[in-house]
């Protein structure tokens, strides 16, 4: 068999080489006209996929987030004028991907693990540079020809059929195009002034949360190259051009980012995933860059996750951020299940009032409801 | 489609739906022995018994469904690997069934978690919708109660378009009918 397969892996190399050879690059806005039929059919698949996470209500709905980062796409990819247009995603995977036709997604997970402007500059430039050089459609090739499209796969909540499973970047492509990728990524933020030396560390951070995971071997964005083998490139780039005078825009960057971050620490605690929200949060550099209300988060995945310690830890964090953001309601509502909890009554009491005053449509106000009738007859819940 | 071929489909389906496994509703309560459970489903409507699940469509599994569950209490949360115990916090039960759904569909959109009655006992009663990516909105209400025989859940499934108001009334019904019935286990053991 394995005498067999040589010719045949041969062949099929051969294949790959002739089949990307008349593919080339993009050099500014694409005139749909002027495509060829693969890649008209390729672009229609795009479009109706772009519908279809619109439809299924996947799009992280925030006019003034995806108006920044189309303008940071703007920035690193000047002369295509806004064909690779940028939509955030409600999905908490930290992932970014682009289609065929230049629409690219970033998930809301992946603003939560980056840190500043250039770090998601590094991304965007990245998925643009997929673009740019139609590595969907050489990938397509390739993959045609040792796959059935007949399946559907779905990552993040993000459904994709047929060609487009080989066509997106949302599974990644070859070592070879991700390398690509990654040295156009590195000309694109050198070329619009961001600081390179912050290139790497989305993909430190990507390190970071497949160990929470415990994803072994990760089936996004890092696998085609390793994720260190992607750090050593993106560090030694930034060690030959120098760093200096770098752009890192970090307020713009929280300013536009603070609503979709909170977002993902929610979901995740409503998934229960209190691990990743630990993680996220116990890095005290990135939890810096969160919004002060994120204290709430970490205390309310301490709760779920219950080991020793964690209640009092909890504690220590919602009593402080009580009185600096009285009008947050999930703090009350914590801190008045910690009160209980410690047999406090006439405390959690107080805090379940304030909790309904300022969420009167909360999800669980009826449990709170309870628990005040508990109160009141002086029954123990 | 000519009349001879439309009178072929329309003896073939019962067929179908018998090989399948599937039955019509009639008059009176449906006990599922196995599960531990009894319920009265709305008359007229095809229903499907299998494993621990009794499940009922008027038009269609994948229209609109109501679904009578139970599971081991081990088996409580495939999705974050958690089992449940029967004296379990309300409001601790609401948190973990909602995030099994979470997890089951990220798009999951949580509307309400409340305490309920299922069956006489304490229960926790909530809602969520979803949308496909064709851009069509399912609504959910799902109960789930533990008892020391297991998890118990009763849940109704259907496009939140025509179909979820108007077959509301009959999922009601059936909840209302919902017995959880101990001494069919001890039946069984015996």
């Amino acid at each position: 068999m394995r005498g067999r397969g040589l010719p045949l892996l041969g062949l099929l190399a051969t294949g790959v080489a002739w089949a990307a050879s008349d593919i080339v690059s993009f050099v500014g806005r694409p005139d749909p006209a002027l495509l060829s039929s693969e890649e008209t059919r390729l672009w229609h698949q795009s479009s109706e996929q772009d519908g279809a996470l619109q439809k299924q209500g996947s799009l992280y709905e925030d006019a003034a987030l995806d108006a920044y980062l189309q303008g940071l796409c703007d920035r690193l990819f000047p002369e295509f004028d806004g064909a690779i247009r940028m939509r955030a995603l409600r999905s908490t995977l930290p992932n970014a991907f682009m289609m065929p036709n230049g629409s690219t997604y970033m998930h809301a997970g992946m603003l939560a693990v980056v840190r500043n402007e250039a770090q998601l500059a590094a991304i965007i430039a990245h998925e643009g540079g997929h673009f740019v050089d139609k590595h969907g459609l050489r990938n397509m090739r390739r993959a045609s020809k040792s796959i059935v499209f007949a399946q559907l796969v779905a990552l993040g909540g993000v459904p994709l059929v047929g060609e487009l499973i080989a066509a997106s970047s949302i599974y990644g492509f070859s070592r070879e195009l991700e390398r690509e990728a990654d040295a156009a990524a590195v000309e694109r933020m050198s070329r619009a002034g961001y600081d390179l030396g912050e290139a790497s560390a989305p993909f430190l951070a990507l390190q970071g949360y497949y160990a929470v995971n415990k994803i072994k071997e990760p089936i996004f964005y890092a696998s085609h190259p390793r994720l260190d083998e992607r750090i050593d490139y993106f560090d030694a780039a930034a060690d030959a051009r120098g760093t200096a005078g770098g752009a890192r825009n970090d307020e713009a960057f929280l300013a536009a980012t603070a609503g979709a971050r909170l977002f993902v620490l929610e979901e995740e605690l409503k998934r229960r995933n209190h691990a990743v929200v630990i993680h996220l949060l116990s890095d005290a550099g990135l939890r810096a860059t969160y919004p002060r209300e994120a204290d709430y988060h970490l205390a309310a995945a301490l709760r779920q996750r219950n080991a020793a310690g964690d209640l009092a830890r909890a504690e220590e964090l919602l009593v402080p951020l009580s009185l600096e953001r009285p009008e947050h309601p999930e703090t009350w509502k914590l801190l008045g299940d910690l009160r209980l909890r410690a047999g406090q009554g006439a405390e959690a009491r107080v805090h379940y009032l304030r909790y309904l005053e300022l969420r009167p449509d909360a999800a669980d106000r009826a449990f709170v409801e309870r628990q005040l009738q508990k109160l009141e007859s002086g029954a123990t819940p | 489609m000519n009349v001879p071929a439309r009178r072929t489909i329309w003896l073939l389906l019962p067929l179908l739906a018998g090989l399948l496994g599937a039955a019509r509703v009639t008059q009176g309560p449906v006990t599922h022995s196995k599960a531990r459970f009894a319920a009265t489903l709305p008359v007229g409507w095809v229903m499907d018994m299998r494993g621990h699940t009794l499940s009922a469509s008027r038009d269609g599994f994948n229209v609109q469904i109501i679904q009578l569950s139970r599971r081991d209490l081990k088996d409580a949360f495939p999705a974050q690997e958690l089992s449940a115990s029967a004296d379990m916090d309300l409001e601790q039960l609401g948190e973990l069934f909602v995030a099994e759904a979470k997890r089951q569909n990220e798009n999951v959109e949580i509307q309400s978690t409340e305490p309920a009655v299922l069956g006489g006992r304490d229960a926790v009663r909530a809602e969520w919708s979803f949308a496909t990516p064709n851009g069509l909105r399912f609504r959910v209400i799902a109960f789930i109660m533990t008892t020391p025989d297991g998890v118990f859940e009763v849940w109704y499934k259907a496009p939140a378009l025509h179909y979820f108001e108007r077959d509301r009334a009959a999922f009601e019904a059936v909840v209302a009918s919902f017995k959880y019935d101990p001494e069919l286990a001890k039946s069984r053991q015996r």
